[in-house]
């Protein structure tokens, strides 16, 4: 159930890095520190 | 050399209190480091052995020698130790600007400048670097001075601590600092339109999140290309020019290249933000 | 041609922002860039500037992009600041170090005709920040003098002097942009005149004709802006 609930987070995270900011290489870090919570606290 | 003074500059003002409570906190140090041998060498160790003559249960050599080590040498490692921890904490939050520098359009003069973004970051990664390795080695030189007139048979333990010092400043050092300097432009692109609770979070996963995932990365590298660096460390140490610093090659060289990717992808992120 | 916008669009959500528009600029001229707020003024400037990048289409400032040829355009940003403990000295260190083109003896000049004051940016008035800002910009020796509401802050009295003293030392050889809605005290320094409607280029007028018309360029403005919508 927690995967379920953090994968959604994730996602929720993800979709706000990208419209928080115009800058492609912020976006793409973003995701890649979302994706880095993931492996390492919820995964 | 221009554009070095002038950031030097800016960045003095900007951290002027940080610079201001480093020498203090050195300065402290050393008073302190003073005060703690004289009260260290006049303490009499012999009480132990007058209890046992008087019939009681004699004190095991090795614990009598374990506490004249902590007597002896406790005092000026832990405030050495605290005041490079003082320090690492202020080291740790020098790359992070206040949101007044984005709001009020500072950001917006140096973007504009003829000098590259990349170029500016750099000067300021250097300059951290400088300024805390500054920091560190005069506290590290103190603890060894207080360690050495307490006892100078640890000459020959205090060089190795010494060059194990410069090897772990050298290899980590940069990182953290690039690190901060990295994060610190992602918190600067979601400041521009974000809230502030999500800007306010992001240096804290930032740095959970990339640390953990560098030093995984590290850990991978350095099995794969060459041994844990602790064991090859004393044997591959070189010079570094003339200044006679003990350098450990191969982590210097993957420091400064990931230090340079994290300043680059910094710059890119800066760049790109709408100012 | 200094400045080219071909088709160049930005938008940040379905209203604000910019349409496509063309339009292209010639040295030796002053072009007023004339709207409401939230007209499209400051994104044009910024497109110009290189501060942003357009969704669609391309901006060419001196035969090149606007990064590649930063140094060439003076920009006078509506956010852009020193920092507030910077002395009129020091601004002048400043930017001789990080800007190309400037000019230390035309900014000693400048500050004394428009009476800076020798104290730093945080202990000014509105208007003495507003007139530093203006003194540093105009001191470099660029192809593109970009101005975004260079008057806001300064009095009803002093503004066509400073405009004037400005105009005075601008080397003809380039261009001024100057983004403003408040016209009407220095419309006699314009040769051209583009007016911005939500986002849209809807006139782009040589001064001189609209004046040989017996109309202003605040007539004009008025006129376009008549139904309040912006």
């Amino acid at each position: 159930m927690i995967y379920y609930i953090g994968l959604v987070a994730v996602a929720l995270g993800a979709w706000l890095s990208i419209r928080g900011t115009s800058s492609l290489t912020a976006r793409i870090s973003m995701i890649g520190i979302l994706a880095g919570i993931y492996y390492y606290f919820i995964h | 050399m221009g554009l070095f003074r002038v950031i030097a500059w800016l960045e003095s003002k900007r951290m002027k209190y940080l610079l201001i409570l480093l020498p203090l906190i050195a300065i402290g140090t050393g008073v302190f480091l003073g005060i703690g041998k004289i009260d260290l060498t006049n303490i009499d160790y012999s009480f132990e052995y007058n209890s046992s003559s008087s019939g009681g249960m004699p004190s095991p050599p090795l614990s009598f020698n374990v506490l004249e080590q902590v007597l002896k040498f406790g005092p000026p490692i832990v405030l050495s130790f605290f005041a490079l921890m003082a320090g690492g904490f202020l080291a740790v939050l020098a790359p992070f600007r206040g949101d007044r520098e984005w709001s009020e359009g500072q950001f917006q003069l140096l973007r504009l400048s003829k000098h590259s973004m990349l170029s500016i970051l750099l000067v300021r990664l250097t300059l951290y670097v400088l300024t805390f390795w500054l920091f560190a080695t005069i506290i590290l030189t103190m603890g060894s001075i207080a360690i050495l007139r307490v006892d100078d048979d640890y000459t020959m333990l205090i060089k190795d601590a010494y060059t194990m010092f410069q090897i772990g400043f050298w290899t980590y050092g940069p990182l953290i600092m690039s690190l901060g300097i990295f994060i610190d432009s992602i918190r600067t692109a979601y400041y521009m339109k974000g809230s502030k609770i999500v800007t306010n979070i992001i240096p804290i996963l930032g740095w959970l999140v990339i640390g953990l995932a560098i030093s995984d990365a590290f850990q991978f590298v350095q099995g794969k290309l060459f041994d844990p660096w602790l064991f090859t460390a004393i044997r591959d140490v070189t010079l570094l020019g003339d200044t006679g610093i003990p350098m450990f090659k191969e982590p210097l060289l993957l420091t400064v290249l990931t230090s340079f990717v994290l300043c680059y992808l910094g710059s890119r992120i800066l760049e790109e933000v709408e100012a | 041609m200094i400045v080219e916008f071909r088709q160049v669009s930005k938008k940040y959500n379905e209203s604000d922002g910019l349409n496509p528009t063309d339009f292209s600029v010639r040295e030796g001229q002053v072009i007023g860039l004339f709207g409401l707020n939230g007209s499209g003024k400051t994104t044009t400037l910024k497109l110009i500037s290189g501060l942003l990048q357009p969704d669609n289409g391309r901006v060419i400032v001196a035969n090149g992009t606007p990064r590649k040829n930063s140094q060439q355009i003076s920009y006078l940003g509506d956010k852009m600041s020193f920092f507030p403990w910077m002395t009129t000295k020091d601004i002048r260190s400043f930017m001789s170090v990080m800007f190309d083109g400037f000019n230390p003896s035309k900014f000693d000049e400048l500050s004394q005709s428009l009476e800076v004051p020798q104290k730093a940016m945080g202990q000014m008035s509105k208007g003495q920040m507003q007139r530093l800002r203006l003194v540093a910009t105009m001191s470099r020796q660029a192809q593109l003098y970009l101005l975004d509401e260079p008057l806001s802050g300064i009095d009803l009295v002093s503004r066509s002097l400073i405009i004037e003293t400005l105009i005075d030392v601008w080397d003809k050889q380039s261009a001024v942009i100057i983004s403003t809605h408040e016209i009407k005290e220095i419309e006699n320094f314009f040769d051209r005149a583009l007016y911005l409607k939500a986002g849209t280029l809807v006139e782009d007028v040589i001064a001189e004709e609209v004046r040989k018309d017996n109309k202003s360029l605040t007539d004009l403005f008025i006129e376009i802006n008549r139904d309040g919508v912006n």
